[in-house]
């Protein structure tokens, strides 16, 4: 197993920290998440991968402090209390898989706006209304979600999670099911949110995404932490890809040929 | 998935689209308490009020098939009251059919009972076709509506689609594996019927703790912008004040014409 990154710089609060991390969900035949230990630095970008079932979701649903364990600080705070959770979700946004169940309200502007108005955004409709132009989805304003198409709802649901202005991003999977022109403009989206200092944490089966944006991959696999490394090592490593089956991305192979 | 919009007329040019949501469901509700308060057999009055709402439909662009077929929704409710009154009400005999004998009051108050559940419903169904849902929502949020009595009908309107976008999925699965059966058995019907409650109860969950992501906390708060000007909801709530004073004042005597 790779060496797990802990922290680059020994003084920098982590802003995730999971530490002897186990869940179990009622009636599930083995844990979901299994003595599980992962350290996020605030400066690196980190990507879990591994295979259907490994426990990516079930991660992301605790360091969203949505499923509180006493194993689980978030930004130095313990995410169990009900005062430090309020605090946490102001800070940390969590893209769902499904962007069905995150569009809720009856037009694409209102749910955008539910989280700043949740958070006394000043200003909240504003804030929803920019976030929407930023992401070249002004026109979708108004529209109800159902009227959508499955990757026009991705793209909101990913801008209703951007307009609290979250320090931390957490994505559950954010390319599935894009066409590559949507695709590309999550990718694009998310370097930019990168340059701007937020921490992004992204569950995915996206590896050539991963390869492209993320620094720090941790592989996932029943529920077990199978490595924690530099991508540039994980993603090219067949033999550890392939028993969690996975594979080495294209744009890994691509890079190899060039170099030869 | 193909879906019938409950709001798929709003779009259309018509003058009930282009009034004010709030003049509108001030209005609807002034016709339904007219129609409401219409007396037994008063032909010419609930002739009228059915003229009144052929012109507002034909005005707005509604078509009146799709108009009386909505409004036919209610009989089920209203046809078993109604059509217990002719045996029910005592008076001089009107007809008989076999061994019933059907009294000339009790069938009037029938086909009033009717008629009048027909036109409120066809009213009501017409104000939500041609008023964008949240549009709707926020006319009634304007009354002061209790909040959460919104934010459920929100929830329904939203989930509604995705319930019956599941449901012909599973329907969908179940034709392409029993090729040219397309009668279900009844222990398969209730399977998938179980599934997708099962289905609905998990999604009520992960949308549940979606809201908690954003700082839900059971508090709904709402910034949203007030429909339309004020001239134009002076305009609608005039509408609402000639139903309801129709209703309500002394009626000139040749409305008071009855059966």
């Amino acid at each position: 197993m790779n060496e797990p990154i802990t922290d680059d710089s020994p003084n920098e609060q982590p802003a995730l920290l999971a530490h002897e991390l186990t869940y179990r969900y009622h009636g599930g035949n083995r844990p979901a998440l299994d003595n599980l230990h992962l350290v996020v630095p605030a400066s690196r970008h980190t990507a879990i991968i591994g295979p259907n079932g490994g426990g990516k979701s079930t991660l992301l649903l605790h360091l969203a402090g949505l499923l509180p364990n006493r194993s689980v600080q978030i930004l130095g705070r313990p995410a169990w209390t009900k005062k430090n959770l309020a605090w946490i979700r102001r800070h940390i946004g969590l893209l769902f898989q499904n962007p069905d169940d995150q569009l809720f309200m009856p037009t694409v502007l209102e749910d955008v706006a539910f989280g700043p108005l949740n958070f006394d955004m000043h200003d909240a409709r504003q804030v929803a209304m920019e976030t929407l132009s930023d992401m070249e989805l002004g026109d979708l304003a108004d529209r109800p979600p159902h009227h959508l198409s499955g990757g026009e709802k991705h793209l909101v649901a990913l801008a209703a999670v951007m307009a609290c202005r979250p320090k931390i991003l957490l994505l559950d999977e954010p390319t599935a099911g894009l066409d590559p022109g949507s695709r590309r403009r999550v990718i694009q989206r998310l370097a930019w949110l990168m340059e701007q200092s937020v921490t992004v944490v992204a569950a995915t089966h996206d590896l050539d995404m991963v390869h492209e944006l993320f620094d720090r991959v941790v592989l996932l696999d029943q529920g077990r932490c199978r490595a924690d490394g530099p991508s540039a090592e994980i993603l090219a490593n067949n033999d550890l890809l392939e028993a969690s089956n996975m594979e080495i991305p294209l744009s890994v192979l691509l890079d190899r040929c060039r170099k030869r | 998935m193909h879906h019938s919009y409950i709001d798929h007329l709003a779009h259309r040019p018509g003058i009930l689209q282009s009034l004010d949501p709030r003049g509108k469901v001030a209005a609807t509700i002034g016709y339904v308490v007219a129609v409401s308060l219409t007396p037994n057999g008063a032909v010419l009055r609930l002739g009228l009020l059915l003229t009144l709402l052929l012109g507002v439909c034909i005005a707005s662009s509604v078509p009146l098939a799709y108009a009386a077929k909505r409004g036919l929704l209610v009989l089920p409710f209203a046809g078993p009251v109604a059509l217990a009154m002719p045996l029910a009400q005592p008076g001089p005999i009107w007809t008989t059919i076999g061994p019933l004998e059907l009294s000339r009051p009790g069938s009037i108050l029938a086909a009033t009972i009717i008629t009048k559940a027909f036109l409120a419903a066809t009213a009501l169904l017409v104000l939500a076709a041609t008023t964008r849902f949240n549009h709707l929502l926020a006319a009634l949020r304007w009354y002061r509506l209790p909040d959460i009595f919104l934010s459920i009908l929100a929830f329904l309107y939203r989930y509604l689609f995705i319930v019956v976008d599941e449901g012909q999925r599973v329907a969908r699965a179940g034709r392409t594996r029993s090729p040219g059966r397309y009668r279900r058995p009844v222990t398969t019907a209730a399977a998938m019927i179980v599934g997708l409650v099962r289905r609905s109860f998990d999604r009520a969950q992960r949308v549940y703790t979606a809201m908690l992501a954003r700082g839900y906390d059971g508090t709904t708060r709402s910034d949203h912008a007030q429909p339309r000007g004020a001239h134009n909801l002076v305009v609608s709530l005039t509408f609402g004040v000639i139903a309801l004073s129709f209703a309500l004042s002394p009626y000139p005597v040749i409305l008071r014409w009855t059966l």
